[in-house]
């Protein structure tokens, strides 16, 4: 075994570990509840709170999808220990099905997209509609075989805006005389009569 | 994979009817009550429930 040198003093001691309250977090402590029919009773009578069901109502109204209420709910109730994470996962169908059931009850339709983000199958529909139809797709092929387009000159005659160049007329140059001045090419003669 | 993947993935199965129940009743040693066809029933029982009081409704009106 390795020693340490230089212990650090506010470090832990060799099996602290084992003698902390595991007690203090409720997912530290066994579940309230490990029975799958058990669990979904518990979770659908909650559900049936006013509270509740005012959350789940206004979710599903911004069109969130199912999948994501399933899982707030879910969490809550591993946070407070009363189901454990495996069985959580397990009741995710039944939960979210009742959701669903919800939704309709009140003339919602529930976004019951299960599609993990980043990872769609790629299906022919999919492809279609991320490179539009066969037609668009030739049409594409047939416009690329052209000749490049010429590029669009810049157009040097309007202006405007705080950033834009200074027309002609805005211009504020100063007269030739005035440029002299500031360059120190009068003559002393004149400079003294001014 | 994060938990909502894992819920994401859940429901799928289940949806799907997928899931293996009779492992689960195993470990529960129960009849599993929450099934797909019990969803399936209470959907139409709470969706029928609901058509009688709107006909009322409309006939008041």
């Amino acid at each position: 075994m390795k020693i340490n040198p230089r212990p650090t003093l506010d470090g832990p001691i060799p099996g602290e570990s084992l003698t902390a309250d595991t007690r203090n977090y409720p997912w530290h402590r066994p579940p309230e509840i490990t029975d799958y029919n058990e669990g979904i009773t518990r979770l659908i009578t909650d559900m049936d709170d006013e509270r509740e069901m005012q959350l789940i109502y206004s979710l599903l109204e911004l069109e969130v999808p199912v999948a994501i209420i399933t899982s707030n709910i879910l969490m809550r109730k591993i946070a407070r220990g009363i189901v454990p994470i495996d069985l959580g996962i397990l009741m995710a169908g039944p939960v979210s099905r009742y959701v669903e059931i919800l939704a309709k009850d009140n003339g919602m339709t529930a976004d019951m997209d299960t599609s993990i983000p980043g990872q769609e199958p790629i299906t022919p529909t999919m492809l279609k509609l991320q490179m539009g139809t066969v037609d668009d797709i030739q049409d594409l092929l047939e416009e690329g075989t052209d000749s490049p387009e010429t590029p669009v000159e810049a157009d040097t005659t309007t202006s405007g805006g705080l950033m834009g160049a200074p027309s002609e007329e805005d211009a504020l140059s100063a007269s030739d005389e005035e440029q002299a001045a500031m360059l120190g090419m009068v003559d002393e003669d004149e400079e003294e009569q001014v | 994979m994060n938990f909502t993947d894992a819920v994401r993935k859940s429901m799928q199965k289940f949806l799907d009817g997928k899931l293996d129940l009779k492992e689960l009743q195993k470990v529960t040693e129960e009849d599993i009550l929450y099934t797909p066809d019990f969803f399936d029933d209470l959907e139409e029982q709470m969706l029928e429930d609901d058509e009688p009081a709107e006909k009322d409704e409309q006939d008041e009106d």
